[in-house]
């Protein structure tokens, strides 16, 4: 076991070297650079325009000027020897600061959301499941799909205008302005829940969809194996028959899919942090790639990377576990 | 769709789900999967659904009274107006559908066109009128639409229209002929690159699964948000939009079918010590035999759940790349394009008209649902 | 972007051009108080021995700023969203150059520097300073703090690598900064500097007076490299020029205003770093400068909160819900009127009027020296582009776009400004398809089976314009009917939509003929100061002819083309403006060139815009109205936010 995680890890590093200049190369595939970004971005705002020779200063200045092999080198070196994300061309600070600073709610968001996914939609599909065709099952399918079919943007908008509409709160964010700077308090908390209420059932229902679906379709093929109905004539309560073997097997593939979990965490919800003006790392990661902000780009990149391939590793281990016939050679 | 062994006796003698054979014996497979299909309400309903909304966007140009991009600057934001079928006039009750006209003017304080409805002014609309002139599946010259004004240039905005007065109703309609054919091809992609390697990766075990493996790892470890952008931007700028979107569709699905593949993996490691494998195997079949014959079949079920939600998903997903501004972009009329021009707070409170693209989005997705979900309980007939 | 577009960055707003009269000087005749009232909170201050006197803390002579409505009272906040962008945007953070606009724009006007003189030839500048005026932590304010940013900031190339703003270069000289006194600083240049006051008024003038001696020497590797090297080692940084931008910044960086310690001008300073912050207030100045004209120390209002919002259309619902106390530009658009209209009720908001300086909604920038000589000659031929222009029914874009508000104009001054050009203004725009099929007969007579015109060589012409959907989604709009215009007349035009992120890059691709874009700074006297504005902007190769004309070892970005004989006499102008110095003389050339612009018909333009406005709270007093929008006049900013105040 220990030595199946090792070499796992092993297995890590030439993907995430390999993913390293992939997403370098795919930070650079936009025409232009940085300093072009920069300039139409200075136009816009105040119709100035930058000389040649300042162009040329500002690409110095950046080291864009440098060829992207030579670019390259740098950023990784640093992040492999020191440790140095290197430095967002557009915020001119640190890359791990400003990333770090957006981890903390982009956690809380994430995780809320998924606790709302798991603890709505296990429930639903089972019961869908076991009562497949009945009232029950149509309306949990239906109320499943409508969060599935509305555009997570289109909800966000629709929730965010009936809560300045109809609730008298301060919209978008996680807090109201009162309270961003205040301590924590109960009526913090009361707050951040007021708030935090939209993207929890934006991001939720979009999820539970898949998840009733993914899983009432496992568990009927489970409940309909030979062990089932072998089980059920040795007298075996329902529910324990139902959560003994169907319930784990019918979970395998979902936990197959749940490699991207640490992701989602991290950098989930970008449209919906758009809408609702959430400072999450996801709408940071979305300009700096527009912006070809490149190492803060990059680096995001490779984070999330890592976080994937800590994810599959997860699911691949609870995969075992759930499942003895998994075996690790 | 040869999920069971009627058609491989072979094979049927060997699969655990053989229970209810005897009753069945006598239909095929296809009929059995109608006869399933048929008992699921919703899922006959969404095929329904499903089946009316391609034919309409088939044939895009009859159903809609009016080209997708014609402006009015007269009747910008010009809200819904009823129709009414019957004509109350002096000689009673006729059968003269109409919509009333508006009283429009500028009202610059509050930044916008005022309509009040007319009472006074009825615009006669009629059915199989001529109108723009089109070609039905771009090959025969038409010009009658299914529903219009009688005289070309009256105004007719039976869902209202939007912010250079073009009719939401006759873009909402064309906008279904892009959303719902793109990403078809996606979807197709991914199926049939994440079942054949899934399957082989989990069905070889070893240096294969390893290597296919690693380079899964390697494809999801790639954030998709970056590459859309990535790919988006680096596509030369005279490749028309709807190509545009095409190569990041096709692109995407190489990528996406590693979720897919994984799943299949995991299926197949779970699979290859059942003894029906094992006997197919002492058989003599061959590896992709067994894997396409006798393995896939027995987990079709999943792979329709997962297809089920894929296609839908990709028209959800063109919605999400335009509202990035990374997707199609106006003129091209899809859903997408048309949500992300109503994703604004004027549109919510002044326009919500322009929310019928998405009323389009989700009953097109519900119905595709509901579809692939029948489906998935009927191909397994025998439950 | 060769000369024309040197000339609109050193080109400024001027909205008077007496002021720029050779040996002028102008002196503030201020009136003098015995005492002066304080903000309680200071007051308590110095009751309680932590703050001097109030008259202790303002100069000799305070700037006197007389409010636009009424003298106000002490306290409040005053609320500001911010999007995420450049933080430091001192068009809403503050404005405290040297010389400063007039809140209508008309002259220049003493601010830091009580007064200047001006020597005969124009080019000596010799600014005299406010005795005992301080910066926020009680130090004097000396020229020696202007030499600090001369030389450790504008002529050190690791913090500011293009060299000193071109408004301090006249020829590719830079100005010899010299102190004479503590209280005076001399700028002097080896030609006249006709415009430097203006330019000094603008926009980059605001960097001259932001950099503390006393407290950045400190930071400065010629001045302490030891504790620089040191410090740059803890913050992680191996260059000089990015550690200074990330720390002390330049110009347009936040940490201009992220250190607490660190002395400023500014009526509101700042407590704790705010980069990363969600929410930050910026508190009163306790050595503010500036006076009512009833002696009460300014600013009226305690307190500044910023809050952050990158979403507009959250900054749409927040500003209904008040909290933004004067829209921001952004949300502030003609589609939003409608939902600020409905929203509004007795006691949030109101409208307030707002003087765009942009002259034109749209300019089409024909890139004239396409690469392809055959594409070229026909971008270049004057017919062509009558053609076009004649062919767009520009009131139902207006109508359609704009709900009627604008009047079809071309690349031309607005009607307000003395250097109206009607002739240019109104040519061609008149909605004509016959004049325009007639025009365009004699450029691309063949057409295919389609109606559409053929280029020489038999090809179908497509004609591509790229158009920046992130900077104005509205061209959007209007390019899909003046599309169908164009192709009334024969013209296969495509419009390639794109994001600001590629606007730039692909613009230059050679498979696009054009650009669109605003026609900006066009009111008043800003023609002459922005007088690049009126010569074609996408001629590179033209352009970089001129380059080399004024400096054979240019940076050149395209293959330089001689340019016609009328754009080499624009170009000229454009130096000889630089360097003119009486008004007279400024006004003929600017004259000469606006009628060389109608003669040739470079650009196309669509209309002139009209009906903006902001939303600003009803509680938020002295705001003027109207307010002016633009960037060379650094709107809202001159408005005097010191003097706005807060009435239930």
């Amino acid at each position: 076991m220990v030595q199946y995680i090792l070499k796992r890890f092993l297995y890590m590093i030439p993907t995430l070297l390999a993913v390293s200049i992939v997403s370098f190369i795919i930070i650079n595939l936009p025409p232009g650079d940085f300093v072009d970004a920069l300039i139409a971005q200075r136009r816009a705002e105040s119709g100035e325009n930058v000389t040649p020779e300042e162009e040329v200063g500002l690409r110095k200045f950046y080291h864009l000027d440098q060829p992207l092999p030579v670019q390259y080198v740098d950023w990784i070196t640093g992040i492999i020897l020191e440790g140095d994300f290197g430095m967002s061309l557009r915020w001119n600070r640190p890359v791990d600061q400003l990333i770090w600073e957006r981890l903390a709610m982009t956690f809380a968001l994430s995780l809320s959301s998924m606790l709302f996914i798991w603890v709505v939609a296990i429930p639903i599909g089972v019961y869908s499941a076991v009562n497949q065709y009945s009232i029950g099952d149509y309306l949990a399918t239906f109320v499943g799909f409508i969060g599935l079919a509305i555009p997570n943007f289109l909800l966000a908008l629709v929730l965010l205008y009936i809560s300045f509409r109809f609730f008298d709160q301060s919209v978008g964010g996680l807090f109201s302005p009162e309270y961003i700077d205040a301590p924590w308090s109960l009526a913090k908390v009361a707050d951040l829940f007021s708030h935090m209420w939209i993207p929890m059932v934006v991001l939720g229902t979009a999820g539970t969809a898949s998840l009733i679906r993914t899983l009432r379709a496992n568990l009927l093929d489970e409940l309909r194996r030979p062990y089932v109905t072998t089980a059920r004539t040795k007298g075996l309560p329902e529910y324990w028959l139902l959560i003994k073997y169907p319930l784990r097997h019918a979970l395998n593939p979902f936990v197959s899919s749940l490699n991207d979990i640490f992701v989602n965490l991290v950098s989930g919800a970008t449209i919906v942090s758009i809408v609702l003006s959430l400072q999450t790392t996801g709408p940071l990661l979305f300009d700096a790639l527009r912006n070809q902000d490149m190492y803060l780009a990059g680096s995001a990149i490779m984070m999330l990377s890592v976080l994937t391939v800590l994810g599959t590793l997860f699911s691949d281990l609870l995969l075992a576990w759930l499942d003895p016939r998994i075996r690790f050679s | 769709m040869s999920t069971l062994q009627t058609a491989t006796p072979s094979a049927a003698a060997l699969d655990s789900n053989k229970t209810d054979e005897s009753i069945a014996v006598v239909a095929n497979q296809w009929q059995l999967i109608w006869w399933k299909f048929r008992k699921h309400k919703l899922a006959m309903l969404g095929g329904s659904v499903t089946f009316v909304i391609y034919f309409v966007a088939l044939f895009a140009d009859f159903f809609a009274p009016f080209p997708p991009n014609a402006y009015a600057s007269n009747y910008t934001y010009a809200p819904p107006q009823q129709l009414h079928i019957l004509d109350q006039t002096e000689d009673g009750l006729r059968l003269q559908p109409y919509v009333n006209g508006y009283k429009v003017e500028i009202d610059y304080n509050a930044g916008r066109r005022n309509f009040v409805v007319d009472p006074e002014v009825k615009i006669p609309v009629g059915f199989f009128v001529e109108g723009e002139p089109y070609k039905i599946l771009g090959l025969i010259d038409a010009n009658i639409h299914l529903i219009g004004p009688l005289h070309a240039d009256d105004p007719m905005y039976l869902l209202g229209a939007d912010r250079l007065g073009q009719d939401v109703f006759s873009r909402t309609i064309y906008g279904a002929r892009i959303s719902m054919t793109i990403g078809l091809v996606g979807v197709a992609m991914s199926l049939v690159f994440g079942v054949l390697l899934g399957g082989i990766s989990g069905y070889f075990g070893g240096w294969v699964d390893t290597l296919i493996q690693r380079v899964i790892e390697f494809l999801q470890s790639i954030p998709s948000i970056p590459l859309w952008i990535g790919l988006a931007a680096s596509i030369p700028v005279d490749v028309p939009p709807l190509q545009v979107y095409f190569l990041i569709t096709i692109i995407l699905s190489v990528i996406g079918w590693t979720g897919l593949a994984r799943v299949v993996r995991g299926k197949f490691y779970a699979l290859k010590s059942e003894d029906f494998v094992k006997a197919a195997r002492l058989d003599g079949c061959s590896s992709l035999r067994i894997i396409l014959r006798h393995m896939v079949p027995s987990f079709l079920s999943h792979i329709i759940a997962v297809v089920t939600l894929a296609i839908p998903g990709m028209i959800i997903a063109e919605t999400s790349l335009s509202f990035l501004g990374i997707g199609l972009r106006t003129p091209v009329v899809s859903w997408g394009v048309l949500l992300q021009e109503a994703q604004n707070i004027r549109a919510i409170s002044t326009a919500p008209w322009l929310f019928w693209p998405g009323v389009g989005v989700v009953i097109a997705v519900l119905a595709l649902n509901f579809l692939g979900d029948g489906l998935r309980d009927a191909a397994d007939p025998y439950a | 972007m060769k000369r024309t577009t040197r000339m609109s960055i050193v080109a400024l707003f001027v909205m008077l051009a007496v002021v720029v009269m050779p040996t002028s000087i102008f002196a503030q005749s201020d009136m003098m108080c015995e005492t002066y009232n304080e903000a309680p909170e200071l007051a308590e201050r110095v009751a309680a021995g932590e703050l001097p006197p109030v008259e202790e803390r303002l100069p000799v002579n305070p700037r006197v700023v007389d409010p636009y409505d009424s003298i106000g009272t002490y306290g409040g906040q005053m609320f500001d969203l911010y999007n995420g962008g450049r933080l430091a945007e001192f068009r809403q953070f503050g404005y405290e150059n040297l010389v400063r606009w007039s809140v209508d724009g008309s002259e220049v006007i003493p601010n830091i520097a009580e007064s200047w003189e001006v020597s005969e030839d124009g080019t000596t500048y010799t600014f005299t300073l406010r005795e005992g005026m301080k910066w926020s932590d009680g130090e004097l304010f000396t020229a020696d703090d202007i030499l600090f940013w001369w030389e450790q900031v504008e002529t050190n190339t690791d913090i500011n690598p293009g060299g000193p703003h071109n408004y301090f270069v006249v020829n590719g000289v830079p100005a010899e900064v010299t102190k004479i006194d503590d209280l005076t600083v001399e700028f002097k240049f080896s030609q006249p500097n006709g415009l430097f006051l203006q330019n000094l008024s603008a926009s980059y003038g605001v960097r001259v007076t932001q950099f503390p001696e006393h407290y950045l020497s400190q930071f400065s590797m010629e001045l302490n490299p030891e504790g620089v090297t040191t410090l740059m080692e803890e913050a992680g940084f191996e260059e000089y020029g990015q550690w200074w931008i990330s720390n002390v910044g330049s110009y347009g960086n936040d940490s201009e205003y992220n250190d607490p310690n660190r002395p400023t001008m500014q009526p509101w300073m700042t407590t704790a770093p705010f980069i990363g912050q969600e929410r930050f207030t910026l508190v009163r100045n306790p050595y503010y400068f500036k006076v009512d004209p009833e002696c009460n120390q300014l600013p009226y209002i305690d307190e500044r909160v910023f809050t952050l919002v990158t979403d507009p259309e959250v900054a749409l619902l927040k500003t209904i819900d008040g909290e933004d106390s004067v829209s921001a530009e952004g949300i502030s658009q003609p589609t939003n009127r409608a939902v600020f209209f409905d929203n509004m009720t007795d006691d949030n908001y109101h409208f307030v009027n707002v003087i765009n300086s942009n002259f034109n909604t749209m300019l089409l920038h024909l890139k004239l020296n396409h690469p392809d000589a055959e594409v070229a000659s026909i971008l270049q031929d004057i017919n062509f582009r009558i053609g076009l222009s004649q062919a767009m029914d520009r009131q139902t874009v207006i109508d359609t776009v704009y709900i009627g508000q604008g009047i079809p104009h071309q690349q031309a001054p607005r009607p307000e400004s003395p250097f109206y050009n009607e002739r240019l203004a109104t040519q061609y725009t008149e909605y004509d398809v016959d004049a325009a099929n007639a025009a365009l007969d004699m450029v691309l007579p063949e057409k295919d089976a389609e109606g559409f015109r053929l280029l020489p060589n038999g090809e179908r012409f497509t004609f591509n314009i790229i158009v920046n959907e992130g900077f104005r989604s509205d061209w959007v709009d209007v390019m899909q009917i003046v599309e169908r215009n164009w192709e009334d007349v024969g013209i296969d035009t495509n419009p390639v939509v794109v994001g600001d992120d590629v606007w730039r890059v692909r613009a230059q691709d050679d498979d696009i003929h054009g650009y669109v874009w605003a026609g900006e700074n066009g009111t008043g006297l800003l023609p002459l100061v922005a007088a690049g504005g009126y010569t074609p902007e996408a001629a590179w190769g033209w352009k970089a002819w001129e380059s080399i004309q004024l400096n054979p070892d240019a940076e050149l970005t395209a293959e330089p083309v001689e340019p016609p004989a009328e754009l080499q006499r624009q170009y000229e102008i454009l130096n000889e403006l630089q360097q003119a110095i009486t008004p007279e003389s400024q006004a003929a050339l600017m004259n000469e060139l606006l009628d060389l612009s109608a003669d040739q018909f470079f650009t196309i333009g669509l209309s002139l815009p009209m009906g903006d406005y902001r939303v600003v709270s009803n509680n938020l007093k002295n705001v003027p109205d109207p307010l002016i929008a633009g960037w060379l006049y650094p709107g809202p900013a001159p408005a005097n936010f010191e003097t706005f105040y807060i009435s239930e």
